[in-house]
């Protein structure tokens, strides 16, 4: 089959909020996912694509959200289209009203597409959300040597080590992440993964 | 400013079309919409051949039908179709008044550059607005990088043929419909022909 449709709401999500639209449909020639949350819900996590050069489209589908870009707030209920053409722009968004549905679209200019370590980190959070922690750990591994400053996918291959007891290799994963990514400290201040290690990484982010 | 906002309402356009990606700046990938009443094209009858683009539709409000390759597909709002076959014929039809279509192209392996489509649509506009001489001139502007893309040569030959420029414009719509079948039906109501219509008709036959 040459072509495919879906019902966005019937794609699946990997995590609470995302849904890997791209590999859903097969899509090879540019970045494309949704997300979806509730009033109050943080859908798009607070980011930059330095790594990435992506510019980045986002198209409030359904709902009403609320996008911070460069700490200037925007208003945006459903028809909204948010362009973030410089990459090293940091972004949000919050949804305002229950089932707000943000479609975003990602590419680099002048470049063939390549997929996203973001994509890849999400991959890594539904094994650990499924509790495959030593799949999880090994995927990332294998990640990281095409990606070895891809933040989100150090900060999940941290989080399956810590649940793995990998004491020493979570931190040291979990300080390479915040070095590349300050907000992973507050990330990884609410992750119940990092529990049983919470004195040494509150000293390692400190 | 690098970001930049706007809704879809607010990019409006003659003929249904919204250039996102004019609008917006963007130069990664094609971000395009349609929108219109009960009954309209809002996705006229095309293949990517000549871009070897991937599509993406979305349909965020109202109810459409599409047509991929003669399969009809039944598109309320929520509904994306993504086709990734270049070669697949497309069309896409509005049910209701006031639907939208939201569609992203690119070409896997290739670094996004601006298509013949965009450009063509862009010659529409300026054609509908009476402008048949800067539509002519972006179109053979356009053609030096595009010299097959049918729907640029379509719409030279229709601004040729408003200016009087006759035999121009025959030999555009040969060369459009020797590249697109579909050039024939258009052809045949488009009043810009009127003047030529038996040598249109011949031509086409």
């Amino acid at each position: 089959m040459s072509w495919t449709v879906r019902q966005i709401r019937d794609v699946p999500k990997t995590g609470p909020h995302w849904r890997s639209l791209r590999l859903e449909l097969g899509v090879q020639a540019f970045g494309v996912n949704s997300t979806h949350g509730h009033a109050g819900d943080l859908i798009v996590l607070e980011h930059d694509e330095s790594l990435t050069g992506y510019e980045e489209l986002y198209v409030v589908l359904t709902g009403h959200a609320s996008f911070e870009v460069n700490g200037e707030e925007t208003d945006a209920p459903a028809g909204t289209l948010v362009f973030v053409h410089d990459a090293g722009a940091r972004r949000r968004a919050r949804a305002l009203r229950d089932d707000t549905e943000i479609l975003t679209i990602g590419a680099a200019p002048g470049e063939p597409f390549e997929r996203s370590g973001w994509e890849y980190a999400y991959e890594v959070s539904s094994y650990v959300n499924a509790g495959d922690y030593g799949a999880g750990l090994e995927r990332a591994r294998e990640i990281l040597l095409e990606y070895p400053y891809d933040w989100p996918v150090l900060y999940w291959a941290a989080c399956c080590a810590a649940r793995l007891g990998r004491r020493d290799e979570s931190l040291e994963l979990l300080q390479r992440a915040f070095e590349l990514e300050p907000t992973v400290a507050q990330t990884a201040a609410l992750q119940p993964a990092f529990d049983s290690i919470r004195g040494d990484v509150t000293a390692a982010l400190a | 400013m690098s970001w930049t906002v706007t809704s879809l309402d607010a990019v409006s356009s003659r003929t249904g079309w919204r250039p996102l990606r004019i609008e917006l700046g963007g130069e990664a990938f094609g971000v395009n919409s349609w929108h219109g009443g009960a009954g309209a094209t809002l996705v006229i009858e095309h293949d990517e051949v000549l871009t070897g683009h991937e599509e993406l539709y979305d349909v965020p409000s109202r109810h459409a039908r599409m047509e991929v390759n003669g399969e009809a597909v039944d598109a309320p709002a929520g509904t994306i179709v993504f086709v990734g076959d270049p070669g697949a014929r497309r069309l896409a039809v509005a049910l209701v008044d006031g639907t939208e279509i939201f569609t992203v192209g690119a070409e896997p392996g290739a670094a996004f550059t601006r298509s013949g489509w965009e450009i063509a649509y862009e010659l529409a506009e300026h054609y509908e607005a009476g402008s048949y001489e800067r539509a002519l001139e972006l179109s053979e502007r356009a053609l030096v990088d595009h010299p097959t893309d049918w729907a640029v040569l379509y719409w030279a030959a229709c601004s040729s043929a408003q200016l009087h420029r006759f035999d121009e414009a025959l030999d555009y719509l040969r060369r459009a419909a020797e590249l697109e079948p579909t050039i024939a039906p258009r052809a045949e109501t488009q009043p810009a022909f009127d003047p030529i219509r038996a040598q249109v008709e011949a031509l086409l036959a």
